[in-house]
């Protein structure tokens, strides 16, 4: 436990809710409760009451008060989780609704037949909806809901087939993506686990600057499959490591404001690789290059 | 003319598209909700349909269900374009009857033109 976590005043008011729908605070409240209760009837069965069965009764009641004052306290927490739910399904439809304009500005553009004009446009339109993407995925993540669709397949032919997909960006970038692999069936889930090795490709090639190296390896190592994917590009500065997986973060290198981005795929990444009870990490050198890997 | 029946139930998305299959040459119906689409469907018999998921009335499972065991409907093929693109839903709509499934914002319309001749009659 940290120091940070005692203070519970505190920590209730950055969930932003009240007092009494703060689980840390309702929990300490109802201990406080049963310890009181029990030394009350302890010492009133010491000083006062010789009768053992009166001091049964009273204990019975004492423990009738504390069942209906927990019911109460554990509808509080009802509430904060019925808020939450709310909260994060609102957020999906909101993301969910944001798709269709989304959609249809890229159809117009489409049909109005702009030509070079056009290409800002899309690069623009691209962003917006690789943002609401993203943002549905998180909002998934973040629901209990969520769960995976594992199914067996070979893992080698999913990172082979998205290279593929890479390969006209990686020509015109003048970037060498190679691929060394092991033939690995694994179960996971197939869509997810395509999003994650995505991600990584995707930033691999927007750090790297022209005429860069990508290496891919897909290996087996005690009974885990594992995917390392090492570029050239800018590397992560030593300061920025530690939040390098976190929500909304972008490194402060050189690239931050020529390489666009949401700061929203590593945090993704890391989160599907986690529901898979697998592990994700990185080595990286200013200057030099990064290598990421995660085990399945 | 080949008859296209469009149930969408987004006013703006469903012109943008209607606009671009007219100018392609095809005579276009549209509907705005679940039930109006399955009258029109019945009424007008076209070659092939576009069908959203998320609508009002009678939401898209529904109306592919009831397009598919209708006689009158039955072979008309149809073509499902929604927001939706989680796994089960894809599985769930061709296990119905669907032709073909595409997530409205991973396809431009050239590749929608693509897929109704691929699967006009």
């Amino acid at each position: 436990m940290q120091k940070k976590d005692l203070h519970i005043i505190r920590n209730c008011k950055e969930l932003g809710i009240s007092i009494w729908q703060c689980p840390q605070f309702l929990f300490l409240l109802m201990g406080f409760v049963i310890c009181l209760s029990s030394l009350f009837i302890y010492f009133l069965g010491v000083k006062y009451i010789q009768d053992f069965y009166l001091i049964a009764l009273i204990a019975i009641g004492a423990n009738l008060f504390l069942f209906i004052f927990s019911f109460i306290i554990t509808q509080n927490f009802e509430k904060a989780v019925q808020a939450s739910r709310i909260k994060s399904e609102l957020t999906g439809v909101i993301i969910h609704q944001l798709r269709s304009p989304l959609t249809n500005l890229k159809w117009i553009i489409e049909s109005l037949n702009l030509g070079e004009s056009a290409k800002l446009l899309e690069q623009s339109l691209k962003r917006m909806t690789e943002l609401t993407d993203n943002l549905l995925i998180i909002s998934k993540i973040e629901e209990t809901g969520f769960s995976l669709r594992k199914t067996n397949f070979f893992l080698h032919e999913l990172v082979q087939e998205i290279i593929k997909s890479f390969a006209p960006i990686c020509e015109k970038l003048n970037i060498d993506l190679q691929f060394n692999f092991e033939k690995i069936e694994i179960t996971a889930d197939y869509s997810q686990l395509r999003m994650v090795i995505e991600n990584l490709i995707d930033n691999a090639i927007r750090y790297t600057l022209d005429k860069g190296k990508i290496e891919i390896d897909l290996f087996k190592k005690n009974k885990s499959a594992v995917f390392k994917i090492q570029d050239q590009g800018v590397g992560i500065p030593e300061k920025d490591k530690k939040y390098i997986f976190e929500k909304f973060f972008r490194s402060d290198n050189i690239l931050k404001n020529k390489v666009k981005g949401s700061g929203l795929g590593l945090y993704i990444v890391k989160k599907i690789i986690q529901m898979h009870k697998g592990k994700i990490w990185f080595h990286s050198k200013q200057g030099k290059g990064t290598c990421f890997y995660f085990s399945i | 003319m080949k008859k296209i029946l469009s149930i969408e139930d987004d006013s703006s998305l469903q012109k943008t598209l209607v606009d671009f299959l007219k100018k392609q040459n095809y005579k276009v119906f549209s509907a705005s909700d679940g039930l109006n689409g399955l009258e029109l469907a019945k009424n007008e018999k076209p070659d092939i349909i576009l069908l959203d998921l998320i609508l009002p009335k009678l939401e898209g499972f529904s109306v592919l269900e009831e397009l598919k065991s209708n006689d009158l409907t039955r072979n008309i093929p149809i073509i499902i374009t929604t927001n939706l693109e989680q796994p089960e839903n894809i599985e769930k709509a061709i296990e119905k009857g669907a032709a073909a499934y595409l997530v409205k914002n991973q396809y431009t319309l050239k590749e929608l033109l693509g897929k109704i001749k691929e699967n006009i009659k």
